[in-house]
């Protein structure tokens, strides 16, 4: 009886970490499909499918939250150019047009690492301060969150 | 009933086995990437490429290229096509889901750039330090590209693919 009950026990906690594990895995994959069924395999967007806006993420990259609680909302064609952005050295600018110039500049001055010449190819090498994220208090004020 | 319970056993843990491979085989990716034609104007195509990968220190490498392309001797946008400074223009995104999927939310964006020399080319890159927005997070890329027909800009958005995920840190 002990047997019966050990094996019991045994294989009930087995099937569980197995049901629990292939339930965490068909979490990822319902997941990536529901958030991702406006994208193609090919990478092409479904505009008729695609949402207005997208969420945007912390520097821990947990989805960042408005003061009441709602998920932060950026259009889906990006950062507008007035609202304030930060860079990846945690620098602040007024607009993330006044960020783009800044990195316009830094490749005029030589200070990002652009391959290529006349005639040729051109690959532009951005540094952290070359790549920004939105102002979440900016964006939640403009857009409103999500629920 | 002992060579139940083994045989009941080592089925389980080939199930385990198995289940963790196929976990491994999605993070495990090298090199995530679209890529191919996405606008048209005259002879001429926009051919762009999204791409999420390792980098050099394994925290990351995101890119983003815009080509011009023309038709040759027939072939349909088989050549390079050189367009003056600024009518080639690139915009690097990228973006995070948790370990386990979830909403697909911006990590960091470039700014919109126009190519600065006579070129058939913008590819923007960014080799991350860190992992931009957090480890044991799933990223992927997004790419604009642009490029100026005389009388409109041609092109579109372009995603390293779905599931077009790639695992960071490495």
């Amino acid at each position: 009886m002990r047997n019966v009950n050990g094996f019991s026990r045994r294989t009930l906690a087995l099937t569980a970490g197995v049901v629990l594990m292939l339930s965490a895995i068909a979490g990822t994959a319902v997941a990536q499909r529901s958030g991702s069924d406006w994208i193609g395999p090919d990478g092409r967007e479904n505009a008729a499918t695609a949402p207005d806006f997208l969420g945007v993420a912390d520097e821990s990259g947990r989805p960042a939250r408005c003061a009441d609680g709602g998920l932060v909302r950026v259009p889906l064609s990006g950062i507008p150019a007035d609202v304030p952005v930060f860079d990846a050295t945690g620098k602040a600018y007024p607009s993330m047009a006044a960020a783009q110039e800044s990195t316009n500049q830094r490749i005029a001055n030589g200070d990002i690492n652009v391959t290529g010449n006349t005639n040729s190819g051109q690959v532009v090498h951005l540094g952290a301060e070359d790549v920004f994220r939105p102002s979440v208090s900016a964006l939640c004020e403009r857009f409103g969150s999500e629920k | 009933m002992r060579s139940s319970i083994r045989r009941g056993t080592a089925t389980l843990s080939l199930c385990f086995v198995l289940a963790m491979s196929m976990l491994a085989g999605t993070a495990s990716a090298h090199v995530v990437y679209q890529s191919g034609n996405t606008g048209w104007f005259g002879n001429k195509c926009v051919w762009q490429k999204s791409e999420v990968s390792h980098g050099s220190s394994g925290k990351g490498y995101f890119l983003a290229g815009t080509h011009a392309k023309e038709d040759v001797a027939g072939f349909s946008c088989a050549g390079n096509s050189f367009m003056a400074a600024g009518n080639i223009k690139t915009q690097l995104q990228f973006y995070t889901t948790d370990q386990f999927g979830g909403s697909t939310a911006l990590c960091y964006s470039s700014g919109l750039l126009a190519s600065t020399i006579l070129s058939y080319e913008l590819t923007i890159a960014y080799d991350a330090n860190i992992p931009p927005c957090g480890s044991l997070r799933y990223y992927r890329t997004r790419g604009l590209g642009q490029v100026w027909s005389g009388t409109a800009w041609v092109g579109s958005y372009l995603w390293s693919g779905t599931p077009g995920v790639h695992f960071l840190p490495a």
